[in-house]
């Protein structure tokens, strides 16, 4: 009886374990989906208020050395384009191919159309 | 050291048992498409809507990202891929969802596609209590050989946190619902983003598989392949 014990020691460790890495985060999440869906759907708020909740955002995730999540920086990239800012747009989405090198098809994509600029 | 502890402990492991289960239904799986394909970024296309509810597609494609990408995977954008459709005449998710796969790739080098149905959005007032219902649909497709890698369905209801009876489970969703509830005002948008998690949560027995960006990738599903 007393081996069985032992072992259900650990394994009860190794289950708490399982359940506690489920939430472990990989991303700074903050209000970055609220943000996204602002944009999203028709009635969002105005440009300016989504930029400033944008740079607050990646402030937040560097002040806290969180990574930014998937698409973070594309999106703030989108923002900056849209209220003319193309210089800082193209930055971000460099920015966001250096981080996540999936998304390099897509960044020189949106670099082309956003700020014409060469490959 | 107390002999009644000891005793404890295989309660305590049923209970955690119970509680992680009650979380994923049971049901064998094939992936071995999935795990040939090997995908390292997904890209979510604009959802199809068969709910009344307008706000739908943003908000069930908005719920896809967090889980997706927790899962190891790279998510693309979803705003900037909704305006790039857009920006090319494609406003309709309907019309989204034909595009080729070839030009899809093309435009965004992703390794594979998710195509998601919203089947209900919003709520429901019935006699007693009104209910706000979040169901959807998702198949994910080799971006390159259009092989379907996986399917699967959730669906998330503000019915269960009035329901007493549902454990731990339960408890978690109440938990989640009012820590977002404030934050846009939209109940159906939060119970998207738990619709989202369910459906899209990375693990078996039925959950996609986890992606290169996650710590577990690759150390799942060996026995989920034998059968």
């Amino acid at each position: 009886m007393k081996t069985l014990y032992q072992w259900l020691l650990p394994a009860t460790a190794l289950l708490l374990t399982a359940c506690a890495q489920q939430s472990h985060s990989l991303y700074a999440w903050k209000d970055y989906n609220e943000t996204v869906y602002e944009r999203l759907k028709s009635d969002g708020k105005p440009i300016t208020q989504q930029l400033q909740r944008m740079e607050k955002y990646m402030q937040t995730a560097r002040d806290k050395q969180q990574t930014p999540a998937p698409g973070a920086h594309a999106h703030l990239g989108l923002l900056l384009a849209d209220s003319g800012q193309m210089q800082q747009a193209a930055e971000q989405f460099e920015a966001e191919k250096q981080l996540f090198p999936e998304s390099a098809v897509f960044m020189d994509f949106l670099n082309r159309h956003y700020t014409g600029a060469k490959k | 050291m107390n002999k009644c502890w000891h005793k404890m402990i295989p309660l305590a492991a049923a209970l955690l048992l119970a509680a992680c289960s009650n979380l994923k239904p049971a049901a064998p799986m094939d992936y071995s498409a999935f795990k040939e394909s090997d995908p390292k970024s997904i890209l979510v296309l604009p959802p199809l809507n068969e709910s009344p509810d307008i706000k739908a597609s943003a908000g069930m494609m908005t719920a896809s990202v967090r889980p997706l990408a927790e899962a190891g995977y790279y998510v693309f954008p979803a705003a900037v891929v909704n305006e790039t459709f857009q920006q090319n005449g494609l406003v309709n998710p309907a019309e989204i969802h034909e595009v080729q796969l070839e030009k899809l790739r093309q435009i965004f080098g992703t390794d594979a596609v998710l195509y998601i149905t919203v089947k209900q959005y919003g709520t429901s007032y019935q006699v007693v209590q009104s209910d706000t219902r979040v169901t959807a649909d998702a198949r994910l497709v080799d971006a390159r050989s259009g092989k379907e890698l996986w399917s699967g369905s959730a669906t998330a209801s503000t019915a269960e946190q009035q329901n007493q009876n549902q454990g731990l489970a339960g408890m978690l969703l109440s938990a989640i619902v009012n820590q977002i509830v404030a934050s846009v005002g939209d109940r159906a948008f939060d119970i998207a983003q738990i619709t989202g998690a369910r459906l899209l949560q990375a693990g078996p027995p039925r959950g996609i598989l986890y992606g290169p960006r996650s710590p577990q990738y690759g150390q799942q599903t060996a026995g989920a392949i034998a059968k």
